[in-house]
C-alpha cells in the first residue's frame, strides 16, 4: 500500500504538464531591461527606431526571424550597446527600403542575400 | 477305587467297602470341579461390521481380532465361518436381523454353546461428527452368554491411517478386552494438566513418575491440552521389567482462543487475547452470515471509495481541459498588433495561471485514479480474505477453537511466537 501512495505522490508531483508553445511571449509587447520579461532565449527588441530613438519593444526568438512562406519576418533593431540580437542572429544594417530614413543594424539570419559586406564600413 | 463284578457285568459293593464310599465321590466331585475350571471358554467371534467403511478393511480387523484371540489362555474362539457353518446362518445378517438385540445375539452363543460374545463394528463418522477428525469409529462388545447382559463395551478412534493401524487397534483392543495387564506405562507429560488419550479414551494418568500397570500393545494416542498444539503419538507397550516411557512437551498454540468463563461483554477490550478469550461471533452476540451468503466484491465502503475516485477524477480532468483552453486562446492570438496583441506581462500571468489549474487537475486526477486502484486492491484482498470462510466451517457458539489459517501463515505465527518468547 505504501508502494501504491509513493508511486501516485511521484506521478502527482512529475505532473501532467500543460502542453505549451514555445512561441508564446513572441511578439508581445515587452519592456527593455526588466529581468525574465521574455521566456528564455528571447529578447526584447525595440520594433521602431524613429529619431527619437527606438520603441515598440516586443519578445523575439531566433526562431521568429525565420521567414514563413513569401512572408518577411518582423524586423528588429539592434545595436552593440543595449539590444543584442538573440542567439544564432547577427547584427547588421538593413537593406535599403524605401520608407526607410535611415539605415539602424535589425537582426539577420546569418548569410543573409540581402546583407551588405561587412567590410563595406558603416552604413550609417 | 477296589471293586468287583457281578456275572452280568453290574457293579456290585462288597461289604466292608462301603465306609469308603465318600471320600472317593468327594474325590471325584473336586476333580470334576478342577476339570471345570480347567475348560477354555468358549467365544464366538461376530465379524466386523463396515459402516462406512470398505469392507476389506473390516475382513482384516476380523482377521486381527481372531488371531490375537487365538493367543489368549483359556479361551476357545469360534470364528465366524464355524459359527456359520454350524447354524447354516450368515452371523453378519443375523446381527443386523437381530438389530443388535441383546437377547437375540445371546440366543446364536446359546446355540454354538458359547460363554461369551464378541461383536463388533468399524464405523466412518459422518462429517458433522465433531469427533470425525479423530478417525474411524472402532467398537467391540462382549456379551454374556449366560446372563443375557454386555459384560464389556471397548469404544476407540482408530487414525485412518492404513490397516496396519487398525491391526494395532484390533490386538490391543483383544489384550484389553480378554488379557490381564501385562506390561507398565509411564507417562510424563507437560504442562502437568495434559491429558493423553488412547484411541480417543482418556486415560486417567497416576502421578508423575509412577508407572502404571498396562497391557501390551501398540496404541495411537493424542495429547492435548487448552492453549498448546496437540501432538499425535504411537506408543509401543512390550511386555517386561521396564516400563514404557512416554514423555511429551507440548508447544504452545500462538492462535488459540480460549473458552469464554461467564457472560461476556463484547468489545469491553482492545484485544479479544487480553480480554475474556472470546470473540462477539463466538458468544452469538453478533450474527455470522451463513457462509454461501457471502460473495466477493459485495463490500460497500470499497465501491463507496472507487465512486469518490472515479467523481474526482472526472473533476481533474474537466481542470486539466480548462486550463488548457485558457492557455491556447492566450497563445494563438495575433501578434506583433500594437494595441490587439496583449503584453508579456498579461500572457504571462494568464500562463500562470493556467499552469497552476492545470497542474491541480492532474493532481486531482491522479488521485482519483489513485483511489479507483485502491478500492480496487481493497475489494481484491476483501475477496481474498473471505475466501477461507466460504469454503470453510462456521465455529458453533461458544465452542472455542483455532483461527483458519493455511499451514504456512500457521507456521509463520508459531515462529514469530517462539521468537518473542
Amino acid at each position: 500500500m505504501r508502494g501504491l501512495v509513493l508511486i501516485l505522490a511521484l506521478l502527482s508531483a512529475a505532473g501532467c504538464g500543460l502542453n505549451e508553445r514555445d512561441d508564446y511571449l513572441v511578439g508581445r509587447p515587452c519592456t527593455p531591461g526588466v529581468a525574465d520579461v521574455c521566456d528564455e532565449g528571447q529578447v526584447c527588441l525595440p520594433h521602431e527606431w524613429s529619431a527619437d530613438g527606438p520603441g515598440a519593444y516586443r519578445c523575439r526568438s531566433a526562431a521568429s526571424f525565420q521567414q514563413v512562406g513569401n512572408e518577411e519576418a518582423p524586423l528588429a533593431y539592434c545595436d552593440d550597446t543595449m539590444f543584442f540580437c538573440p542567439a544564432g542572429l547577427v547584427c547588421n544594417a538593413d537593406r535599403i527600403r524605401e520608407d526607410a530614413g535611415f539605415r539602424q543594424r535589425v537582426c539577420k539570419l546569418p548569410g543573409d542575400p540581402f546583407a551588405p559586406p561587412l567590410d563595406a564600413g558603416p552604413s550609417w | 477305587m477296589v471293586g468287583a463284578r457281578s456275572a452280568n457285568g453290574a457293579r456290585v459293593v462288597l461289604p466292608g467297602q462301603a465306609r469308603h464310599r465318600w471320600p472317593a465321590l468327594l474325590a471325584l466331585a473336586v476333580a470334576w470341579c478342577a476339570a471345570g475350571e480347567a475348560r477354555a471358554a468358549r467365544v464366538v467371534v461376530f465379524p466386523l461390521d463396515a459402516r462406512g467403511v470398505d469392507a476389506s478393511l473390516t475382513q482384516e480387523g476380523t482377521r486381527t481380532v481372531l488371531a490375537r484371540l487365538r493367543r489368549v489362555r483359556g479361551l476357545e474362539v469360534v470364528d465366524p465361518e464355524t459359527g456359520q457353518a454350524e447354524l447354516g446362518v450368515n452371523l453378519t445378517k443375523q446381527a443386523r436381523a437381530c438389530e443388535y438385540d441383546v437377547f437375540c445375539l445371546v440366543e446364536v452363543g446359546e446355540l454354538l454353546q458359547a460363554e461369551q460374545v464378541l461383536i463388533g463394528h468399524l464405523s466412518r463418522p459422518l462429517p458433522t461428527d465433531p469427533k470425525a477428525d479423530e478417525g474411524l469409529e472402532f467398537k467391540l462388545i462382549v456379551l454374556d452368554v449366560a446372563r443375557a447382559a454386555i459384560t464389556e463395551v471397548l469404544l476407540w478412534r482408530v487414525p485412518d491411517l492404513d490397516p496396519s493401524a487398525l491391526q494395532e487397534a484390533a490386538r490391543a483392543a483383544v489384550s484389553r478386552l480378554f488379557a490381564p495387564k501385562d506390561a507398565e506405562l509411564m507417562v510424563e507429560l507437560s504442562p502437568p494438566d495434559a491429558e493423553l488419550r488412547i484411541y480417543g479414551e482418556q486415560v486417567n494418568l497416576p502421578e508423575a513418575g509412577t508407572a502404571m500397570p498396562y497391557w501390551s500393545g501398540v496404541y495411537h494416542a493424542v495429547v492435548s491440552a487448552p492453549g498448546y498444539l496437540s501432538e499425535r503419538l504411537r506408543i509401543p507397550v512390550m511386555r517386561g521389567d521396564e516400563p514404557a516411557r512416554v514423555s511429551v512437551s507440548l508447544e504452545p498454540d500462538p492462535l488459540y482462543v480460549a473458552e469464554a468463563k461467564g457472560p461476556v461483554k463484547v468489545f469491553d477490550k482492545d484485544s479479544r487475547r487480553i480480554g475474556s478469550g472470546a470473540s462477539a461471533g463466538t458468544v452469538g452476540a453478533v450474527e455470522v452470515p451463513p457462509p454461501s451468503q457471502r460473495y466477493a466484491f459485495q463490500s460497500v465502503p470499497p465501491w463507496l471509495v472507487a465512486g469518490a475516485g472515479v467523481g474526482l477524477s472526472a473533476l481533474g480532468a474537466a481542470l486539466m481541459q480548462s486550463a488548457q483552453a485558457s492557455y491556447n486562446t492566450r497563445a494563438e492570438e495575433r501578434r506583433f498588433v500594437a494595441g490587439e496583441t496583449y503584453g508579456a506581462d498579461v500572457a504571462i500571468r494568464v500562463r500562470d495561471d493556467s499552469r497552476l489549474r492545470y497542474r491541480a487537475g492532474s493532481g486531482t486526477l491522479i488521485g482519483g485514479v489513485g483511489l479507483v486502484v485502491g478500492a480496487g486492491l481493497w475489494m481484491v484482498v476483501d475477496a481474498l480474505l473471505t475466501e477461507p470462510a466460504r469454503v470453510g466451517e462456521v465455529r458453533p457458539a461458544g465452542q472455542p477453537g483455532r483461527a483458519a489459517l493455511d499451514p504456512a501463515a500457521l507456521a509463520a505465527a508459531r515462529r514469530m511466537s517462539l521468537e518473542a518468547r
